[in-house]
């Protein structure tokens, strides 16, 4: 009985904890910044690369269309992509290699499908992650993770759940100075 | 069912086990209203959560409240009487019912089967995707099953509660 009784209290106290576990979604592997790694992704059959971004600040988001918190998070990004379109901020969503295994639609079709109106938007883009990019950048196969890549392609961020961080994305993609550190 | 009312008629004749099952109904209702769609906040548990909540949702956490809430009296009342409780089933209840939305997109499964797999090279550290995957997609499913324990459980607490009465008598 004393057994259950303190698993189950450890259970409901950790759960009760995971507010504060909001903090804990920095999933960078290295020390941040880091030079965002030379790897592509395919669009449409063809193989395209990271370095085409350098310049500008953008956010590299794998996803797999199963996630729940991917469908919502596309849903959350959607209606901020006002402020972040106006910011010039890109987004290249990018389905997880293979989607993990699991059947799904590609991520064209995954946007199609949640949030439509992103199809047509100017700053965001849709690929496929190689396994390259799998290997490189989502060893672990975090069904949700994106990095914040600055306009010196160095990675300034790497989390997960836009649900829960949009403020974060959005104060980067606000930050005026290139030399700011993580915002 | 009967057997159930019984016990709760029995156990909530007095006032201080009905407070315990309000008291109960209060926590377990707010911890699942929190808890249920962290599914989609990567797992979190946090007031942020509470814009994802849903019909379905709701419904669970009320109905998953109100079983947890007739049980803890039915529970507390066996174990003062020094009669056992049966608490396997609930503990299953209750766990799947907080660890199925938690587990689902959170980044905790994959760090920790990525341990795991860097300890034993054997474990494949692919697994905590397929059980997230497994998770998302049953949703509705894994609530219906913690659901249903938390009903056998309280069911199998009622049924002690109405032995024991018998036993003395």
């Amino acid at each position: 009985m004393w057994m259950n009784t303190r698993r189950l209290v450890f259970v409901l106290l950790a759960a009760l904890a995971a507010p504060a576990a909001a903090d804990m979604l920095d999933l960078a592997d290295r020390p941040l910044p880091y030079p965002m790694p030379a790897v592509e992704y395919t669009s449409g059959e063809q193989a395209r690369s990271l370095a085409a971004f350098e310049g500008r600040r953008y956010m590299l988001w794998l996803v797999s269309t199963w996630c729940h918190t991917c469908i919502a998070s596309l849903r959350v990004m959607d209606e901020a992509n006002d402020r972040l379109a106006e910011q010039g901020f890109t987004v290249v969503l990018v389905r997880n290699h293979d989607n993990d295994g699991a059947p799904g639609p590609d991520a064209r079709g995954f946007a199609g499908r949640f949030a439509p109106r992103l199809l047509d938007a100017a700053n965001w883009r849709f690929g496929e992650a190689s396994a390259q990019m799998k290997q490189t950048l989502n060893p672990r196969q975090y069904p949700d993770i994106y990095f914040l890549v600055d306009e010196q392609g160095r990675v300034q961020t790497v989390s997960t759940a836009p649900t829960a961080t949009l403020d974060r994305i959005l104060g980067f993609a606000r930050a005026a100075d290139a030399q700011g550190g993580t915002p | 069912m009967n057997t159930v009312i019984a016990a709760l008629r029995l156990v909530g004749s007095e006032a201080r086990y009905r407070w315990i099952a309000l008291a109960a109904f209060v926590l377990f209702l707010a911890l699942y209203l929190l808890t249920l769609p962290a599914a989609y906040v990567g797992g979190i548990i946090s007031l942020r959560a509470l814009a994802f909540l849903d019909v379905k949702l709701v419904a669970f956490a009320v109905v998953l409240a109100a079983l947890a809430a007739a049980l803890a009296p039915l529970m507390i009342y066996l174990i003062r009487r020094g009669q056992g409780s049966a608490k396997s089933t609930a503990t299953g209840g209750l766990l799947i019912g907080v660890l199925a939305p938690v587990l689902c997109c959170s980044p905790l499964l994959p760090l920790a089967m990525g341990f795991f797999a860097a300890v034993l090279p054997a474990f494949s550290g692919a697994a905590g995707v397929k059980v997230q995957y497994f998770i998302a997609t049953h949703q509705t499913e894994l609530l219906a099953v913690a659901v249903l324990l938390l009903a056998i459980a309280l069911y199998q607490n009622a049924r002690k509660v109405v032995q024991g009465t018998q036993c003395r008598a």
